[in-house]
């Protein structure tokens, strides 16, 4: 087989020039990337020190700050709006002077619309720092975003300007099936504080979608929220296994006693994950009245509710202690075996021999 | 006759190199792609908010380890000093003929402890547990050598009790945030994400105090240097272009996380497997794909493992003959996902890939080292093709792993000096020259071996530690066969066990864990 002398040198001569100017793309980027970095730090400082009178003393900022700005539009933004971030009250609302009185707002609004997903979430991230409350429904458009980043800085920015009416379209947007997790939901909503347990609550009601009930049971939980006591209680004689588990984990967190009497009974639930769960929150819960139902759960069929019900017992103090040492000689040898392990467990964790 | 038989031949062979490179090119834009958009995403995603985040699933740490007495106390406060909201570190003594268990009970006060567990995967008997009061979410297990790291890591899995199970080696250590970053996919996804990879670095060169990297830096040793390059176009390229079209094979056994309930089923790692790693992800697809289950494997490019490459010619070899049997080995006991759409871009695209590239790539090559030349010398090709040959094999592989550099450079920049890349990029060119030719000999062997399914045994690996500690001699791993080559334990030392079994109990944990009852609803 023959190949032309001038095809071999030509493709040896484009590999090695493509390597070549690969390396010194690497050095030249260095290089600028530096120069860059520098820069945009030395124009941050001096438009902190610019924006910095105006924002204690509530005022706009002079024409020669705002031609100043204007300059560089898109680190000006950056730096009012992380500024925006960090306050609060009176002092949110001067940032947001300044950012309309540059002409910014224009340009946010052109980014929520752009082809670009990373101009549509940083739009949305921007407003949001700034609570633009005129801007909350184009924000609230970008819920619908097919890209996720996009979403989520929506779901953010509506956060942050506690949008309560928009908080259940969050909840069902970030139930849909995809990729939303639980993480986002509640970095998301506990950005709205105690308020967010209502619409949390409405969204558990029957007839919520029932992947919405189960993100609502678990984000009640992880916000302490009291008041949802009593809908996770009636959550827990739900058809829904998985929002019965989620529930009583919740019951577990949030610390009422008054549940007890329904995680008693769950603990008789048919399926393994709900006895488990619920043994673990009596546990959590302190609930000493409940260690001759969570004694039981030691010889369960499921490993998983032996478990969590011997490291309940162990988190009840001396009731459930004594319960643990009684079982050492019980007949059923899973737990009595279980027992072993955790009170050992126990005694190390204790310093005890 | 013989004429047209050569000519079919270099057809062939120039048809081969040229398509590898273009796979490479393929990587190195497909790469160039996700990463891009990996980075822009982060920006609105505050990973490490996992950490404040209670819901967080809990996560196993599983570290095996053999003979590690020089690194095994900072290894294991390496681990402890992650940032994760909840997860335990289960160190795994493997029978261990030096000091790592008696290190690790003097260090941590470790006491031995009768704790909860059942065999769910196959391991050698355990013959302690220990734990203390210093660290809650310390467990050391101390067992009797299975031979295999397999074995050992299946001990591990019986005693973890978390959800996900993060497998590291012992010579490894993990960026504080790792398992905060590889985590993410699980909370992201947490009905079909079955098993994240991260990135894996050399760690030779770079500055370690207290179990974590404090100054990245390139190793002195020239094979370190090789397997640095080496390692920047298997994970930043390969990985994340595989991964990207859902047809990832490869977790690393170095820093890998999987979900607990799926690696149980699936029977753990395989005893016997010799790229147990491999193995593991390829019986996940079989088995998930099988059942009509959604399978979800993935690579992050960002969380890094920090692994010491060996850097003599010795271990560097054999371990390469090993990757080279395991993948062939794992390969056929798959061989029913080979073309078979049922197994998705894995099974149509990945596995054909591997066989033609993967298994035949050193055959090929080392038949285009020996015979173009001869072909030359006797006058069937002129010189032209012979510079267009090396010419795709050389010239076209070193602008790959350059665009693997600009790849680095372009995401992590982890290397702070200039002339960290462009000591990189001199690799890139002299790995060429000795280096490969080494590789696909050392890979050739492996092939032999499995072919003439000689007995496979681990090497042995000269480990520094990381600290700056004597040299010694220690195994990567273990023997061949589990029972027959097993070395008789030691006794364990440290504290005498403080629990009394009663004979009963006693005899049952001699033979194993107890069998969880046969009952009706146990967890699925």
């Amino acid at each position: 087989m023959f190949v032309s002398e001038a095809a071999a040198f030509g493709l040896l001569k484009a590999f090695i020039l493509l390597s070549v100017l690969s390396l010194v793309a690497i050095t030249i980027a260095r290089a600028l990337r530096g120069r860059r970095r520098r820069e945009v730090l030395g124009l941050t400082w001096e438009f902190q020190d610019l924006l910095a009178p105006c924002i204690s003393e509530n005022r706009p900022a002079e024409p020669e700050a705002v031609l100043k700005l204007r300059e560089h539009p898109r680190i000006a933004r950056e730096v009012i709006a992380s500024i925006a971030h960090s306050l609060q009250g009176a002092d949110v609302v001067t940032a947001r002077l300044i950012y309309k009185q540059c002409g910014f707002l224009n340009d946010a609004v052109a980014d929520l619309r752009a082809d670009h997903w990373f101009r549509r979430a940083h739009g949305c991230e921007e407003l949001g720092d700034l609570h633009v409350a005129e801007m909350v429904d184009e924000i609230a458009r970008c819920l619908k975003d097919p890209v996720i980043e996009v979403r989520l800085s929506a779901a953010r920015a509506l956060g942050t300007m506690g949008s309560l009416a928009l908080l259940k379209t969050i909840l069902g947007v970030l139930a849909t099936p995809g990729r939303w997790g639980a993480l986002d939901t509640y970095e998301i909503l506990r950005s709205f504080g105690p308020a967010a347990s209502k619409p949390l609550l409405q969204a558990m009601e029957a007839w919520s979608p029932p992947k919405m009930r189960r993100m609502a049971a678990e984000l009640l939980g992880l916000m302490h929220s009291v008041e949802a006591v009593p809908v996770l209680r009636a959550a827990m004689k739900d058809a829904d296994l998985e929002l019965r588990t989620r529930a009583a984990r919740a019951l577990g967190r949030i610390g009422d006693p008054s549940a007890d009497p329904e995680l008693i009974e769950a603990l008789k639930d048919p399926w393994w994950s709900v006895r488990a769960a619920a043994a673990q929150a009596l546990g959590e819960l302190g609930s000493v009245v409940a260690v001759p139902d969570i004694e039981k759960g030691l010889g369960d069929r499921s490993w998983w509710v032996r478990r969590n019900s011997a490291e309940a017992l162990a988190r009840l103090g001396s009731p459930g202690e004594l319960s643990l040492k009684r079982n050492l000689s019980s007949p059923d040898r899973f737990a009595r075996r279980i027992s072993m392990h955790v009170l050992r467990e126990l005694q190390v964790r204790q310093g005890t021999p | 006759m013989w004429r047209a038989i050569l000519e079919v031949y270099n057809g062939a062979i120039l048809l081969y190199t040229a398509g590898l490179q273009v796979s490479y090119l393929v990587f190195l834009l497909m790469s160039f792609r996700v990463i891009r958009r990996y980075i822009q995403g982060l920006r609105f995603r505050n990973v490490t908010s996992i950490g404040s985040l209670p819901n967080a699933l809990p996560i196993s740490i599983v570290v095996p380890a053999f003979n590690e007495e020089l690194s095994i106390a900072e290894a294991a406060m390496s681990m402890l000093r992650l940032q994760y909201p909840q997860f335990e570190v289960i160190l795994v003594n493997d029978g261990s003929k030096d000091r790592t268990l008696e290190i690790l009970v003097q260090t941590f006060k470790l006491e031995k402890v009768y704790r909860a567990w059942r065999r769910e995967v196959n391991s050698a008997p355990i013959r302690g547990v220990y734990i203390t009061p210093l660290y809650p979410n310390l467990v050391v297990v101390d067992k009797e050598n299975g031979g295999s790291k397999a074995d050992a890591v299946n001990a591990g899995i019986n005693i973890s009790k978390y959800p996900l199970l993060c497998i590291v080696d012992a010579d490894s250590l993990l960026d504080q945030d790792a398992l905060m970053r590889v985590a993410r996919l699980y909370i992201e996804d947490p009905e079909s994400t079955v098993g994240v990879g991260g990135l894996v670095r050399v760690a030779n060169g770079c500055e370690i105090k207290e179990g974590r990297v404090v100054k990245v830096r390139l190793p002195k040793e020239p094979l370190a240097m090789y397997q640095n390059v080496e390692y920047f176009r298997a994970f930043l390229m390969g990985r994340i272009a595989w991964s990207a079209v859902d047809a990832l094979l490869i977790i690393s056994g170095a820093f890998g996380l999987f979900r607990r309930d799926q690696v149980v089923k699936v029977g753990g790692y395989k005893e016997g497997a010799i790229g147990e790693d491999f193995e593991l992800v390829m019986s996940l697809r079989e088995k998930l794909a099988d059942e009509g289950k959604p399978c979800k494997l993935a690579f992050v490019c960002d969380p890094a493992c920090w692994t010491e490459a060996p850097t003599t010619l010795k271990v560097l070899g054999s371990q390469r003959a090993r990757w080279q049997r395991g993948l062939m080995q794992t390969l056929w006991a798959h061989r029913k996902m080979w073309f078979n759409p049922k197994y998705g871009t894995a099974g149509m695209l990945a596995i054909p890939y591997m066989l033609l590239f993967e298994v035949l790539g050193p055959v090929v090559e080392m038949s285009g080292l020996i015979m173009v030349p001869l072909m030359f010398a006797l006058g069937f090709v002129n010189w032209p093709f012979v510079i267009f040959y090396y010419l795709l094999a050389v010239v076209a592989g070193i602008f790959v792993s350059i665009g693997a550099l600009v790849l680095e450079e372009a995401s992590y920049a982890k290397y702070p000096r200039l002339r960290d890349i462009l000591r990189l990029a001199m690799y890139s060119v002299m790995e060429n020259f000795g280096y490969r030719q080494l590789t696909v000999w050392w890979r050739l062997k492996g092939i032999w071996q499995h072919l003439t399914k000689r007995t496979f045994k681990w090497g042995t690996m000269a480990r520094t530690g990381f600290g700056p500690k004597a040299k010694t001699e220690k195994r990567a791993a273990f023997v061949a066969e589990p029972q027959a080559a097993a070395p008789k334990a030691p006794a364990a030392p440290g504290p005498e066990p403080i629990i009394v079994l009663d004979e009963q109990d006693s005899e049952k944990f001699k033979k194993g864990p107890p069998p969880v009852p046969p009952k009706a609803d146990e967890p699925k």
